[in-house]
């Protein structure tokens, strides 16, 4: 099973996107965790990520979270796709990154 | 160009966001919030529900209520052990924030931050008798002045010096007694802490004496009055803070969560101004601040950044384009609490020049307004700190401690917002009649 982690400053829009996402995972029966979590509690909430996934307010951190965890994959989420809270668009490119 | 200019803003949020000392105050600020909620929700209650002090609209003022009165120290004695403690509690999670940052995650840690700071506080205090006007010492006492908002900054400025102080000695080795490997491996860090941990706390209480003997004045009053007033006097002032509002809309205009990377700076300030506002409200007496936390909450991001409610209302009542309408009904759920990603990220506001206007203009001048319909006491001053994903008008209710008059500004503040979104949403409709005919063409 893959775990799937977003983080915003605060974790509140991104756990909308979560939903969504978890919608869709179910449908495609994708074997999946997803979580959302504030930017705050990082070094909780990573270790245990396959993925982690920045929204794009926060994407600046991309750059210090890849030098945190050398041997994850970290994508910032597209701002349209996050805008329009496409579940499936999201999901698709986190599984295309983790070669799913 | 374009480019160019993103980019050097991208590096400014970088540089922000990911400066330690900021991000650690930053998250700090964060961690003390729900301890300022519960506080000044127990005023709340106290003035709303127990009170039976005359002229307070109070349920327990309504004949046959008067026993709730009972159950009113429950309230004042939960108010009163976190709102006073705002300085230690940030002093605590500031040095727990700034250590991790340096991989020192000694349990300690806070404790000798704390150590530092109070050995700033003074510790006797001059009382006149009301009676004879004789002045007299009282000893051993820690005034309230030095544990509560008031505190603030001297709080940070010492948890953080005793933080970068007690990391740098702990990381250098140097000061490490080295014990023999038969001395169980707790026992010795146990003196590897102490030396670090006692130059800390003298370091900083020596750098305490020696600025009162020089110049004459407590270092706790100086940061005070020189560094804490003045900023204040600039961040609750109306122009202050228009200003801030703006940065933040700017910072969002480049997709940047502008609120929350200038924390670091607006967070203390305005926190202290509740505080003060909170402390008059419970006491009964005036209220002295307009501008405070909850003021940024109920008048400059209410509905979300950019007061964004009254774009979804011009939306919907002028907009024919379907990838707005789209958008916006997505976007209504998140407005109620105030989270407006959808619409930023996706109609987008981001980069968008026309929206972008609308989107720094509206909060300046609805905070301009609130802040007159507050002066001219239509709208009670915020006094409470609700959650800032409270919905419209309850937020205003619960902050004013019930003042229609803020409930009905708050309404007004959306309202205006959407007569100032309007124009530009009639232009988006030209602008993709125009896009669609040049498609054709």
């Amino acid at each position: 099973m893959k775990k799937i982690v977003l983080f915003c400053s605060q974790g509140m829009s991104t756990s909308l996107l979560v939903n969504k996402m978890e919608k869709v995972a179910e449908k495609e029966g994708y074997d999946c965790k997803i979580e959302a979590h504030n930017l705050a509690s990082l070094s909780q909430k990573a270790p245990d990520a396959d993925i982690i996934l920045l929204g794009p307010q926060i994407r600046f951190n991309e750059k210090k979270i890849k030098k945190q965890y050398p041997e994850k994959k970290v994508m910032v989420i597209d701002m349209l796709m996050y805008g329009r809270m496409d579940g499936k668009g999201v999901l698709e490119s986190a599984k295309k990154l983790l070669g799913d | 160009m374009k480019e160019k200019f993103m980019n050097g803003m991208l590096a400014v949020a970088t540089t922000m966001n990911g400066q330690r000392h900021l991000a650690a105050i930053r998250n700090s600020f964060m961690n003390l919030l729900p301890i300022i909620i519960i506080g000044s929700f127990c005023t709340l209650f106290t003035n709303v529900v127990t009170s039976t002090k005359e002229g307070f609209m109070s349920i327990a003022n309504i004949p046959g209520m008067g026993f709730l009165e009972n159950i009113q120290p429950m309230f004042t004695a939960a108010n009163y052990a976190t709102m006073n403690f705002l300085a230690i509690g940030i002093v605590i999670l500031l040095a727990n924030e700034l250590g991790e940052s340096y991989g020192i995650k000694d349990k300690g840690l806070p404790l000798i931050a704390l150590g530092a700071y109070i050995s700033l506080c003074a510790t006797t205090i001059v009382i006149t008798s009301s009676g004879s006007g004789e002045a007299i010492t009282v000893s051993n006492i820690l005034s309230s002045s030095y544990t509560n908002a008031q505190g603030l900054f001297v709080g940070m400025f010492s948890a953080i010096a005793a933080t970068e102080i007690y990391c740098r000695l702990v990381k250098s080795k140097k000061l490490a007694i080295n014990m023999p490997d038969s001395v169980p491996a707790n026992v010795a860090r146990s003196f590897e802490i102490l030396f670090p941990a006692a130059i800390t706390i003298l370091a900083i209480s020596g750098i305490g004496m020696v600025f009162e003997m020089i110049v004459g004045m407590s270092l706790f009053d100086a940061i005070a009055k020189f560094v804490q007033a003045p900023l204040s006097n600039v961040l609750t002032g109306l122009p202050g803070f228009m200003f801030f509002v703006f940065m933040t809309t700017l910072l969002w205009i480049f997709g940047i969560h502008g609120t929350q990377t200038l924390k670091a700076v607006s967070e203390p300030i305005l926190i202290a101004a509740l505080a003060q506002n909170e402390a008059a409200y419970a006491a009964g007496q005036a209220i002295p601040n307009i501008i405070s936390r909850p003021f940024l909450n109920n008048y400059a991001i209410v509905t979300g950044a950019g007061v964004t409610g009254g774009l979804l209302i011009a939306i919907f009542l002028f907009s024919k384009r379907k990838d707005y309408r789209t958008i916006g009904k997505l976007a209504i759920p998140c407005g109620i609490f105030n989270i407006n990603e959808p619409l930023i990220f996706g109609l987008p506001i981001v980069l968008n020049p026309l929206l972008a206007i609308p989107f720094m203009l509206t909060p300046v001048i609805t905070s301009a307004f609130a802040y007159f319909m507050t002066s001219i006491g239509f709208a009670g001053r915020l006094v409470v700190n609700a959650p800032w994903t409270t919905p419209l008008g309850i937020q205003a209710f619960l902050a004013s401690g019930g003042s229609i008059g803020a409930v009905v500004t708050q309404i007004l503040v959306v309202l205006i917002s959407a007569a100032i979104y309007t124009p530009f949403i009639l232009a988006a409709n030209r602008q993709a009649e125009n896009d669609e005919v040049e498609e054709v063409a």
